[in-house]
């Protein structure tokens, strides 16, 4: 067998779950737009992949991978394929900024860039944003 | 060589990966398909690493390329092709996301 042999199995050659991977990615690039780590913000992303029901070992390696190299947040908004998905995947990237503190610029920028890969316009985009704020109680 | 040269940025790409570095990967099986572009495994190993990095549209498009090389890799791409595939046309996950932001908001 050569390094360039297909493997015997296709076990570990992508994560479990492909669009919960988007997604958990997505929402740490929220929780973390302020480029920094608070060890709540990564306790609070684990407790969500499990609700996704993504292996905690599994969440843990693409979060470090994240946290180390950011992806394009329009770029994960493409990859869900259905708009109105897209929508429901934006609604619980707002409540994650509500979650982590307040909208600041750059949990403005990132939530913006979202929409703008979804296909979300900015007035569906702020009437998704102030709903989460009012269910936050922060309105 | 480009295909000696490209085996080396598999090599590297397969070391980015198992540290867990998935965008240095895709990096470095990038460089190993521009050097040698009918090196079908680095297709899937490029893919691997994109799907890891959250983008299997970008994955799939790798993974064709993997199959319609008809290579010894040629199965292993067609099969997580379909899985990919299988996930993504799955019912959309909307009453999942739901649930997960109503406890998000209570937290």
């Amino acid at each position: 067998m050569t390094d360039m042999d297909p493997p015997t199995t296709l076990e570990g050659a992508a994560p479990t779950l492909i669009v919960e991977t988007v997604v958990l990615r997505f929402l740490a690039r929220v929780i973390h737009a302020d480029g920094v780590v608070d060890p709540r913000e990564v306790k609070l992303l684990l407790d969500v992949a499990a609700g996704l029901e993504m292996g905690e070992e599994e969440a843990r390696r693409i979060l470090e991978d994240e946290l180390n190299r950011r992806s394009d947040v329009a770029a994960l908004a493409r990859q869900i394929p259905d708009p109105d998905e897209r929508m429901t995947v934006f609604s619980l990237g707002c409540a994650m900024v509500y979650a982590g503190g307040r909208v600041g610029d750059d949990e403005q920028t990132i939530l913006d860039a979202f929409a703008h890969g979804a296909g979300i316009d900015a007035t569906a985009a702020a009437e998704i944003l102030a709903d989460a704020a009012r269910e936050a109680g922060r309105a | 060589m480009d295909v000696d040269h490209a085996i080396q940025f598999t090599l590297k790409g397969q070391e980015a990966m198992q540290l867990g570095q998935y965008e240095e990967a895709a990096r470095a099986y990038h460089e190993a398909i521009r050097l040698a572009p009918r090196l079908d495994g680095a297709y899937f190993q490029y893919a691997s690493a994109l799907l890891w990095r959250g983008l299997p549209n970008e994955a799939l498009a790798a993974l064709d390329r993997c199959v319609a090389l008809g290579g010894p890799w040629r199965e292993h791409a067609s099969g997580l092709a379909a899985s990919v595939r299988a996930q993504l046309g799955a019912p959309p996950k909307k009453s999942k996301w739901a649930a997960i932001r109503g406890k998000v908001l209570t937290s």
